[in-house]
This record gives C-alpha cells, structure tokens and sequence, in this order.
C-alpha cells in the first residue's frame, strides 16, 4: 500500500549504502584486486631459480598481450601453473572463446607446463593473496603449495 | 483482450476522453527505471564482492548467495512498506530484477495471511509469481527444445 | 412522486437528521480532516483483518449517528448499506453487529447515493420513520480484491485513483417542521448502467463521466430546471480525468455547467502532495465527503441547493479479466438546506 513515505529514509539507506561501499581503502593490494588492475609480480613457489622466474614472467607476458585482458595474476608449482587474468569489460561476453584462446597460446609456447586458466576474480584475489602472504612472510613454503592445490580445486569445480 | 464493435457515440466518447487522459510519463519512467535497476543490481554486485572477498565463493558460485541475500533484503522492504513506494517510484526498473519476482511473492504471502496457511499463504504466494514460473520454465524448455534439434540437424 | 422519466420527488422532504463518518490514517492527513467524526491512526485499526476494519468503519460510522440523535437500534426501522468487498460482506456483518433490519445495496462507488434515494423514498412515502443508509470502503481491503497485493511494487498509471479508507452514514427521518435546522431531500433520479466501452480498470473516471453526465442531464430534464438551479453540482469519484470528461460530455450535449460550481469529491478529500494519481475513489469517498464536508458547508450557509451524483463502475476482477468493458452508473440526489 502507498501511504506517506518519508524520503528521509530513502536518502539515509542510500547514503549508508554509498558510506559503505566508500569504507574499502587499505595499502594491501588484495583489497582492491576485485576493482582496480592491480598488476600483481608472478609468484614462484617451486623451483626458484632466476631461469623459471623468468619464464613465469614471459608466460604473464603472454597472457597480458592479449587486446582481451587488463590484469594478470600467475603462480607457479613445480609444472603446475595457475593463470588468472581479468577480461576488459566490453569483451565479457566472449570470456569462454577467451578462455580457450589463451590456454591455446600458452600450451604451444609453452608445452613443459600444465596450465590452469581462469578469469575468475575469486582466483585472481587468492593469487594476489597468495602473493602477499610469501612477501610477508607469513606463509613458508609448505603452506603456500596447500593453498595452491586449494585454488586449483577452486577452478576444477568451476563448470 | 477481444477488441469489440463500439458504436458511434461509444467511439466519439473515446475521443474526447482520450483528450483528457493522463498519459505515462514513458521517458521520465525509462530513465527512473534505468536507475532504480542499475542500483539494484550493484547492489547485488556489491553483495557478490563481498562473498567472493569473504567467503570462499567463486564468481560462478557466489551468485547464489547474492540472489538469496537480494531475496531477504527485499522481504524486510516488502514487510516494511518500503518495496511497493520504490515500484511507483522505478516501475520496471525494480520489477525485472530477481527483487520484484521477490516481492511478488512476499506480498501475495503478507496479503493472504489472513485467510490461513494453507488456503491462503500456501495457496496465493504464488498468484502474481506463478506465470513467470509457468512461462519462465515453458520459455526454457522451448529454447531447449530448439538448441537441441538444431544440434541435431547441424551435427 | 415520480417525475418525468426517471426522477423521484419528495414531496414530504424527508430530512437527514444526523451523520456519521469515519475514516483511515490516509484520510487523517488530507483536506477533510476535521470533518470526520473518527479518525483511525492505523489500516488495520486494531483489527485482525482489512475487511473487519472495513466492517469496524462502518459500525462505528453508524454508531456515532445514532449516539449524536441518543437514538437506539431499536428506533430505527431500516438499514441499508453497501461496499465494494465480495458479497458485500463488511456492510452485512456491520448490519448483524447493529442488528437493524437491513437491505445490502451494490452499486459500487454509488451505493452512497444509491443509499439516500431509497431510504428517502421509503421515509417519504411512510415506509419507515426513520432508516439509516450508509456506505463505505477500506483502501487495502478493495485493492486486494481488485487489483494486487497491497505491498506489491506495481507501478500504477497517472490515471489510477486511491480508493477512500472511510466510511458515511446518515439518518434519513420524516420531516416534522424541520426544516429549517436540516437539509432535507428534494429529489432523487435513479441513473442507467451506460458503457462507452472503455476497459482500462486503472482509468475508473474516464469510464464513470458519461454515466455522471447521463444522469445530470437525465435530472435537469425531467425537473425541468437549468443548472444553475443548484449552489453546487457535486459528482462522486471522477477525478481529474473524469471531471473535465463529464464536463465536456454534457457540453456536446447542449447542457453547459459552470466549472466552479462543478465539483468532485474525489478531488476533495486529499491534498495536492498525497500520491492519490487522478483522485480518490470508492463509495467511502462520497459518503464520507457528502455526509462530513458538504452538509457542514451547507449548514454553515454557504451552499443552498446540492445535487451529488455518485458515480459507480460495476465491474469485477472476473469481469475485466475477461475482457469486459466497463458497465457504469449514476444517481443522483438533490439536497436543499433552508437558511433563515
């Protein structure tokens, strides 16, 4: 039923939405991988020699030349790496044939590894985390392969 | 609707009414549409950043929750009075998104408490929401349908 | 004593001794406040149900007519109300809680009038002494019946009216000398159902105007008076729409109306800032306005002679689901207050 509404309470709920929605400013780059290109540096958990620090660099390199991404994130595992990249806006409704393209690329360039690619943000925020958590420390060697395989299962169960 | 035979004079008083007929804002109800659905539905983006960020969600995964948490959201506004002013107030706009098949149903429930659970709750939560399930689901089986003989004849 | 075609006169002018008029929270904010009897802060008015609280309004409507005249149920010979709810039944239950011998009217937004021609007629012609008539509508419980779920976030067009939370009822007696401290009834003309075919149950007004503009015609025709006999021609619930449609209705048909002395009661009762679209609507909406607002005028001496026509569209959900058009009717009653 419409009855005397006062607006007073429209602008208050949509003012705390917009406060809300303003309250996400913090230094770490995870907070903001979800809205902003962030660019985060390739992570090596295994092996670290400047050769595959290297290579990583060139597979990122591969998937960011492509005119359909603005951001990449990738991690590596011993043969294993996980590739996460964001698709630009205009071409979202492509993001399967993008998928397939890519994972094309990278399988030829590079046929030693075996790759796990997604545009998902959910897997790109915990490669960005994944990141963050080695730079500081707070994660040795053994955590960071756990929390790999973590992802990765996050991708296989994306259908 | 069956289009009947007016008479004259029926048609002659349709004329001069249509004159004074106030007519919908079509425009200022497009833009206010326009506006209504886009905050609604980043809210709803909002609400899916927060499961992807807090939650383990995936973003295939999180739209589930999103549409759960729309749904409540909405019944307190339905419950509230607030959902029927913001309608006046978007029309489309706050119809399309999953909020207005939400609140279809919540108002039909609040409506028809009072004749009961069973006959009335249970039998008319669905009495607006119920075509869209109807002809949403024959829509679905008939694209299907079609896909999959296309698939066939196509190879 | 029929008159011409279609028209009553009173020749025993029978007089309306007291009113009752109650309404909802919507009504409490609009132009007509104060001339409520009772107003209610909530919908449900402390009821379990829209349609009891529609039942309540007109209870209480009736009762405070017979406490103003410290009447009983028991004085009172007849009871004749109606609504708009399915079988109309807040008007019948409002009739077992009286327990006044009672006849259910339907004629949708003009029950009200409808109401006051008959008992005045069975007053006039010895019938009863005195009868109550009444008329009401409850917003929610009509818009549920009628179109959606009260809370539904529909979008409703600018010609859409709000129906009346309220109710009217009034004390048709004998006129014993009264004259002079009451308005009494003249006469009354009973209206045809017209349809112009119009189906748009969002546009109550423009389907309702000829049936308003009929029945004024009909009247100044079998009474062979011109239209400035009346201080006041007051129609029911056209709104906006409907008003300037009626108005030019009548012009095509040779009978011209001063605009001013043309008025609506559903473009009364609420402010210009209330959402209420094209007007208010319902058989609350002339009873309560009629019954509260114009008679006070009258008797503060400021309108002489009133004819109100309230308007009715005779449809149901079924009926326009289906496709029908939109069958309406008018009738119309005149009112005179005598000053000294």
């Amino acid at each position: 039923m419409i009855k005397p509404f006062k607006k007073q309470w429209f602008w208050a709920a949509f003012l705390s939405i917009l406060m809300l929605a303003g309250c996400q400013e913090d230094g770490q780059k995870s907070s903001k991988a979800l809205f902003s290109r962030v660019d985060p540096a390739p992570i090596l958990i295994s092996p670290k020699s400047p050769k595959d620090q290297g290579e990583l660099s060139e597979i990122k390199k591969t998937v960011i030349t492509d005119k359909s991404t603005y951001d990449v994130a990738v991690a590596r595992k011993d043969k294993e790496v996980l590739v996460s990249y964001k698709v630009k806006h205009s071409k979202r409704f492509q993001m399967k044939k993008i998928e397939k393209t890519i994972t094309h690329k990278l399988e030829k360039k590079f046929p030693d590894y075996t790759f796990a690619v997604s545009s998902d943000y959910k897997i790109f925020l915990e490669i960005v985390r994944l990141g963050e958590k080695l730079d500081s420390k707070k994660f040795d060697k053994k955590k960071a392969e756990k929390r790999f395989g973590e992802i990765k299962s996050l991708k296989d169960e994306l259908t | 609707m069956p289009k009947k035979n007016l008479n004259p004079e029926q048609q002659k008083y349709q004329q001069l009414q249509k004159q004074h007929e106030l007519k919908r804002p079509v425009l200022m109800n497009c833009i206010r549409a326009f506006w209504v659905g886009g905050l609604i539905c980043m809210i709803g983006q909002a609400i899916t950043y927060f499961y992807i960020y807090f939650f383990n969600f995936t973003e295939q995964t999180a739209g589930n929750p999103t549409v759960a948490t729309l749904i409540f959201i909405v019944m307190l506004l339905t419950g509230f009075g607030i959902y029927d002013h913001l309608g006046q107030f978007g029309g489309a706009g706050s119809a399309v998104p999953v909020t207005g098949f939400g609140n279809a149903v919540i108002s039909a429930a609040i409506e028809h408490r009072s004749e009961g659970y069973v006959l009335g709750v249970g039998g008319n939560i669905f009495k607006l929401a119920g075509s869209v399930i109807v002809f949403g689901t024959f829509s679905a089986f008939v694209v299907a349908l079609i896909k999959t003989i296309i698939g066939m004849i196509g190879g | 004593m029929l008159t011409g075609k279609h028209t009553w006169v009173f020749n025993n002018r029978p007089v309306i001794l007291s009113t009752g008029v109650t309404g909802g929270p919507f009504e409490a904010n609009g132009h007509l406040a104060d001339d409520f009897d009772i107003l209610h802060d909530d919908l449900y008015m402390g009821k379990e149900t829209y349609e009891k609280a529609h039942q309540f309004l007109l209870e209480e409507a009736v009762g405070k007519v017979m406490e103003k005249r410290q009447m009983t149920k028991d004085d009172i010979q007849f009871f004749l109300a109606g609504d708009l709810i399915n079988q109309i039944t807040p008007s019948s239950f409002a009739a077992s809680t009286h327990g006044i011998p009672y006849l259910g009217l339907f004629g949708a937004c003009s029950t009200s009038m409808e109401g006051l021609a008959l008992s005045a007629f069975i007053v006039n012609y010895d019938g009863a002494e005195y009868v109550i008539t009444g008329a009401s509508s409850h917003n929610a419980a009509v818009e549920k019946q009628f179109r959606y779920p009260t809370e539904y976030g529909g979008q409703k067009p600018p010609t859409a009216q709000w129906t009346v939370t309220g109710a009217g009822a009034a004390l048709v007696g004998k006129n014993k000398g009264q004259d002079e401290n009451h308005p009494c009834i003249t006469s009354a003309t009973i209206g045809k159902v017209i349809d112009m075919g119009l189906s748009d149950p969002f546009n109550m007004g423009g389907a309702m105007a000829p049936a308003a503009a009929d029945t004024i015609i009909k009247h100044l025709q079998d009474l062979k008076l011109e239209p400035d006999h009346y201080d006041l021609i007051v129609t029911g619930d056209l709104g906006r729409i409907g008003q300037k449609a009626a108005l030019d209705y009548m012009e095509q048909q040779g009978v011209k109306l001063d605009p001013q002395k043309f008025r609506d009661c559903g473009l009364m009762i609420y402010t210009e800032d209330q959402e209420v679209f094209s007007g208010a609507s319902g058989p609350g909406c002339s009873a309560a306005v009629f019954y509260g607002h114009l008679l006070k005028r009258m008797k503060q001496g400021e309108f002489k002679r009133i004819l109100v026509v309230a308007t009715g569209a005779l449809l149901s959900p079924l009926s326009f689901q289906q496709g029908q058009s939109i069958p309406c009717i008018a009738h119309a009653v005149a009112v005179e207050y005598k000053n000294t």
